[in-house]
Protein backbone atom coordinates (compact mmCIF):
# COMPACT_ATOMS: atom_id res chain seq x y z
CA UNK A 1 0.00 0.00 0.00
CA UNK A 2 2.95 2.05 -0.16
CA UNK A 3 1.15 4.32 -3.05
CA UNK A 4 -1.28 5.67 -0.93
CA UNK A 5 0.38 8.12 0.30
CA UNK A 6 1.33 9.24 -3.15
CA UNK A 7 -0.94 12.13 -4.45
CA UNK A 8 -3.01 11.54 -7.21
CA UNK A 9 -1.13 11.94 -10.90
CA UNK A 10 -3.77 13.89 -13.11
CA UNK A 11 -2.18 13.46 -16.14
CA UNK A 12 -3.63 9.82 -15.77
CA UNK A 13 -6.55 10.79 -15.06
CA UNK A 14 -7.14 12.01 -18.93
CA UNK A 15 -9.18 10.75 -21.51
CA UNK A 16 -7.52 9.88 -24.36
CA UNK A 17 -9.21 9.55 -27.81
CA UNK A 18 -8.43 7.99 -30.97
CA UNK A 19 -9.37 7.52 -34.22
CA UNK A 20 -12.66 5.05 -32.96
CA UNK A 21 -12.37 4.79 -29.70
CA UNK A 22 -12.38 6.57 -26.77
CA UNK A 23 -10.13 5.54 -23.59
CA UNK A 24 -11.49 6.81 -20.24
CA UNK A 25 -9.80 6.37 -16.95
CA UNK A 26 -11.82 4.01 -14.58
CA UNK A 27 -11.50 3.88 -11.01
CA UNK A 28 -11.85 0.80 -9.47
CA UNK A 29 -15.81 1.16 -8.38
CA UNK A 30 -16.19 1.82 -12.07
CA UNK A 31 -14.43 -1.26 -13.16
CA UNK A 32 -16.29 -3.45 -10.53
CA UNK A 33 -19.46 -1.79 -11.98
CA UNK A 34 -18.80 -2.99 -15.88
CA UNK A 35 -18.35 -6.28 -14.80
CA UNK A 36 -15.01 -6.25 -15.58
CA UNK A 37 -13.91 -9.14 -13.32
CA UNK A 38 -16.41 -11.21 -14.74
CA UNK A 39 -15.15 -11.29 -18.15
CA UNK A 40 -11.90 -12.78 -16.99
CA UNK A 41 -14.76 -15.97 -16.06
CA UNK A 42 -14.11 -16.36 -19.66
CA UNK A 43 -11.07 -19.36 -19.76
CA UNK A 44 -10.27 -18.46 -23.56
CA UNK A 45 -9.25 -14.65 -22.04
CA UNK A 46 -8.21 -15.84 -18.83
CA UNK A 47 -5.63 -18.08 -20.32
CA UNK A 48 -4.66 -15.89 -23.02
CA UNK A 49 -3.62 -13.40 -19.86
CA UNK A 50 -1.62 -15.49 -17.92
CA UNK A 51 -0.70 -19.22 -18.08
CA UNK A 52 -0.51 -19.44 -14.79
CA UNK A 53 -2.82 -21.60 -12.35
CA UNK A 54 -6.68 -20.97 -12.37
CA UNK A 55 -7.39 -21.70 -9.06
CA UNK A 56 -8.55 -18.67 -7.62
CA UNK A 57 -7.64 -17.20 -10.87
CA UNK A 58 -10.58 -14.55 -11.31
CA UNK A 59 -9.42 -12.43 -8.18
CA UNK A 60 -5.52 -12.91 -9.08
CA UNK A 61 -6.48 -12.07 -12.87
CA UNK A 62 -8.81 -8.64 -11.55
CA UNK A 63 -5.84 -7.51 -9.13
CA UNK A 64 -3.55 -7.99 -12.03
CA UNK A 65 -5.40 -6.20 -14.82
CA UNK A 66 -8.13 -3.53 -13.09
CA UNK A 67 -7.15 -2.51 -10.00
CA UNK A 68 -6.49 1.05 -10.48
CA UNK A 69 -5.86 3.34 -7.34
CA UNK A 70 -4.72 6.60 -9.53
CA UNK A 71 -0.92 6.49 -8.85
CA UNK A 72 0.84 4.04 -9.83
CA UNK A 73 -2.34 1.42 -11.46
CA UNK A 74 -4.44 2.96 -14.20
CA UNK A 75 -7.12 1.15 -16.07
CA UNK A 76 -8.43 2.76 -19.15
CA UNK A 77 -12.07 1.27 -20.70
CA UNK A 78 -11.71 1.32 -24.50
CA UNK A 79 -15.27 2.77 -25.76
CA UNK A 80 -16.11 2.90 -29.18
CA UNK A 81 -17.08 6.68 -30.40
CA UNK A 82 -21.18 6.64 -29.43
CA UNK A 83 -21.75 3.85 -26.86
CA UNK A 84 -21.10 3.42 -23.45
CA UNK A 85 -20.29 -0.20 -23.26
CA UNK A 86 -16.50 -0.92 -23.12
CA UNK A 87 -15.40 -3.23 -25.09
CA UNK A 88 -12.07 -4.01 -23.44
CA UNK A 89 -9.72 -2.31 -20.76
CA UNK A 90 -5.75 -1.16 -21.28
CA UNK A 91 -4.19 -1.33 -18.11
CA UNK A 92 -1.27 0.51 -17.36
CA UNK A 93 1.18 -0.08 -13.94
CA UNK A 94 4.15 2.53 -13.31
CA UNK A 95 7.00 0.29 -11.83
CA UNK A 96 10.45 1.59 -10.66
CA UNK A 97 13.04 3.52 -12.91
CA UNK A 98 10.77 4.93 -15.08
CA UNK A 99 9.01 1.74 -15.99
CA UNK A 100 5.91 1.39 -16.89
CA UNK A 101 3.98 -2.48 -17.39
CA UNK A 102 0.80 -2.77 -20.08
CA UNK A 103 -2.05 -5.54 -19.86
CA UNK A 104 -4.95 -5.60 -22.28
CA UNK A 105 -8.18 -7.79 -22.45
CA UNK A 106 -10.43 -7.14 -25.54
CA UNK A 107 -13.49 -8.92 -24.00
CA UNK A 108 -15.76 -8.37 -26.91
CA UNK A 109 -15.31 -10.99 -29.98
CA UNK A 110 -16.57 -8.95 -32.35
CA UNK A 111 -13.69 -6.71 -32.12
CA UNK A 112 -11.02 -9.26 -32.25
CA UNK A 113 -8.81 -8.94 -35.55
CA UNK A 114 -9.66 -5.20 -36.14
CA UNK A 115 -6.62 -3.84 -34.93
CA UNK A 116 -8.10 -2.77 -31.56
CA UNK A 117 -4.87 -2.90 -29.76
CA UNK A 118 -2.45 -1.52 -32.03
CA UNK A 119 -4.76 1.60 -32.36
CA UNK A 120 -5.49 1.73 -28.26
CA UNK A 121 -1.78 0.88 -27.24
CA UNK A 122 0.10 3.15 -29.77
CA UNK A 123 -2.12 6.46 -27.91
CA UNK A 124 -1.60 5.25 -24.20
CA UNK A 125 1.86 4.99 -25.17
CA UNK A 126 2.40 8.23 -26.45
CA UNK A 127 0.51 9.64 -23.68
CA UNK A 128 2.96 7.34 -20.83
CA UNK A 129 6.23 8.72 -22.50
CA UNK A 130 4.57 12.11 -22.63
CA UNK A 131 5.03 12.02 -18.68
CA UNK A 132 8.33 12.38 -16.78
CA UNK A 133 7.64 9.30 -15.04
CA UNK A 134 7.71 6.88 -18.00
CA UNK A 135 11.06 6.55 -19.71
CA UNK A 136 10.39 2.82 -20.64
CA UNK A 137 7.58 0.37 -21.20
CA UNK A 138 7.66 -3.72 -20.83
CA UNK A 139 5.56 -6.49 -21.83
CA UNK A 140 5.75 -9.72 -20.67
CA UNK A 141 3.98 -12.68 -22.74
CA UNK A 142 2.92 -16.22 -22.30
CA UNK A 143 4.68 -18.25 -25.19
CA UNK A 144 1.63 -19.05 -27.21
CA UNK A 145 -0.46 -16.38 -26.75
CA UNK A 146 0.30 -15.39 -30.74
CA UNK A 147 -2.08 -12.42 -30.70
CA UNK A 148 0.04 -10.56 -27.88
CA UNK A 149 3.40 -11.53 -29.03
CA UNK A 150 1.99 -9.80 -32.53
CA UNK A 151 0.85 -6.55 -31.09
CA UNK A 152 3.90 -6.11 -29.35
CA UNK A 153 6.13 -6.77 -32.48
CA UNK A 154 3.54 -4.61 -34.90
CA UNK A 155 3.76 -2.01 -32.04
CA UNK A 156 7.56 -1.89 -32.84
CA UNK A 157 8.80 -3.59 -28.91
CA UNK A 158 12.09 -5.42 -29.00
CA UNK A 159 12.18 -8.89 -27.52
CA UNK A 160 14.43 -8.85 -25.23
CA UNK A 161 14.42 -12.51 -23.72
CA UNK A 162 12.72 -15.59 -22.40
CA UNK A 163 11.81 -17.02 -19.25
CA UNK A 164 11.43 -20.86 -20.04
CA UNK A 165 9.43 -22.82 -18.42
CA UNK A 166 8.69 -20.39 -15.84
CA UNK A 167 4.91 -20.94 -15.89
CA UNK A 168 2.35 -23.02 -15.59
CA UNK A 169 -0.09 -23.60 -18.52
CA UNK A 170 -3.46 -25.10 -17.08
CA UNK A 171 -5.23 -25.39 -20.35
CA UNK A 172 -2.79 -27.99 -21.65
CA UNK A 173 -0.99 -28.57 -18.14
CA UNK A 174 2.31 -28.56 -19.59
CA UNK A 175 5.15 -25.87 -18.39
CA UNK A 176 4.94 -22.35 -20.34
CA UNK A 177 7.39 -19.75 -21.13
CA UNK A 178 7.41 -15.97 -21.05
CA UNK A 179 8.28 -13.74 -23.68
CA UNK A 180 9.70 -10.44 -22.41
CA UNK A 181 9.10 -7.21 -24.86
CA UNK A 182 10.68 -3.28 -23.80
CA UNK A 183 10.19 0.02 -25.40
CA UNK A 184 12.07 2.51 -25.17
CA UNK A 185 11.49 6.55 -25.11
CA UNK A 186 14.04 7.49 -27.60
CA UNK A 187 13.02 4.29 -29.99
CA UNK A 188 9.65 5.28 -29.94
CA UNK A 189 9.87 8.71 -30.79
CA UNK A 190 12.21 7.99 -33.62
CA UNK A 191 9.67 5.12 -34.79
CA UNK A 192 6.54 7.86 -34.24
CA UNK A 193 8.60 10.12 -36.89
CA UNK A 194 10.05 8.18 -39.36
CA UNK B 1 10.01 -24.59 -53.59
CA UNK B 2 10.04 -24.03 -49.86
CA UNK B 3 9.12 -20.28 -51.08
CA UNK B 4 6.35 -21.09 -53.25
CA UNK B 5 5.08 -23.53 -50.04
CA UNK B 6 5.12 -20.62 -47.76
CA UNK B 7 3.93 -17.87 -50.08
CA UNK B 8 0.97 -20.35 -50.47
CA UNK B 9 0.70 -21.36 -46.34
CA UNK B 10 0.43 -17.40 -45.40
CA UNK B 11 -1.79 -16.77 -48.39
CA UNK B 12 -4.47 -19.45 -47.59
CA UNK B 13 -3.91 -18.32 -43.56
CA UNK B 14 -4.54 -14.64 -44.62
CA UNK B 15 -7.55 -15.53 -46.69
CA UNK B 16 -5.82 -14.23 -49.71
CA UNK B 17 -4.66 -15.38 -53.58
CA UNK B 18 -1.48 -14.42 -53.97
CA UNK B 19 1.44 -13.02 -51.53
CA UNK B 20 4.61 -11.42 -52.94
CA UNK B 21 8.09 -12.75 -51.23
CA UNK B 22 8.69 -9.24 -49.55
CA UNK B 23 5.42 -8.95 -47.85
CA UNK B 24 5.50 -8.90 -43.51
CA UNK B 25 3.27 -7.98 -40.97
CA UNK B 26 3.86 -4.12 -42.25
CA UNK B 27 2.72 -4.17 -45.80
CA UNK B 28 -0.24 -6.48 -45.12
CA UNK B 29 -3.86 -5.26 -44.18
CA UNK B 30 -4.71 -8.96 -43.50
CA UNK B 31 -1.96 -9.65 -41.57
CA UNK B 32 -3.31 -8.93 -38.12
CA UNK B 33 -3.09 -10.88 -34.73
CA UNK B 34 -5.78 -13.29 -35.86
CA UNK B 35 -4.13 -13.61 -39.62
CA UNK B 36 -0.85 -13.80 -37.59
CA UNK B 37 -2.14 -16.87 -35.04
CA UNK B 38 -3.14 -18.73 -38.32
CA UNK B 39 0.21 -18.39 -40.03
CA UNK B 40 1.70 -19.59 -36.71
CA UNK B 41 -0.88 -22.86 -36.53
CA UNK B 42 -0.22 -23.33 -40.18
CA UNK B 43 3.76 -23.13 -39.50
CA UNK B 44 3.35 -25.72 -37.18
CA UNK B 45 1.58 -28.13 -39.17
CA UNK B 46 3.54 -28.26 -41.76
CA UNK B 47 6.64 -28.85 -40.06
CA UNK B 48 4.87 -31.47 -37.67
CA UNK B 49 6.35 -29.55 -34.48
CA UNK B 50 5.58 -26.49 -31.95
CA UNK B 51 7.46 -23.57 -32.40
CA UNK B 52 10.04 -22.25 -30.00
CA UNK B 53 9.02 -19.00 -28.35
CA UNK B 54 12.11 -17.38 -30.19
CA UNK B 55 10.99 -18.82 -33.49
CA UNK B 56 7.39 -17.69 -32.73
CA UNK B 57 9.04 -13.89 -32.28
CA UNK B 58 11.27 -14.14 -35.80
CA UNK B 59 7.93 -14.02 -37.85
CA UNK B 60 7.35 -10.92 -39.86
CA UNK B 61 7.65 -11.38 -43.12
CA UNK B 62 6.92 -14.15 -45.91
CA UNK B 63 10.97 -14.82 -46.22
CA UNK B 64 10.93 -15.66 -42.37
CA UNK B 65 8.43 -18.14 -43.01
CA UNK B 66 10.37 -19.50 -45.45
CA UNK B 67 13.37 -20.15 -43.13
CA UNK B 68 11.20 -21.74 -40.60
CA UNK B 69 9.95 -24.22 -43.68
CA UNK B 70 13.49 -24.68 -44.27
CA UNK B 71 14.78 -25.13 -41.25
Amino acid sequence: MSWINKPRDPHFDQVLQTDRFELRPLTLWRTWRLGVAKWLDDPELANAITAAPLRGSQWRLYRLMSKPNGRTRFTYGIFPRGSDQPIGVESVQLRNYRTASLAVLIHDREWWGKGVVSEVRGRVIDHLFDSPRVGRIQGQVEGRNFASIFNYRNLGFAHVGTLHQCTWNTAEDVPADQLMFEMMEDDWRNRSEA
Amino acid sequence: MTAEVARALVAKALGRDTIEAGDGLATLAEWDSLGHMHIVLAIEAQRGERLTPEQIVSIATVADVVALLDG
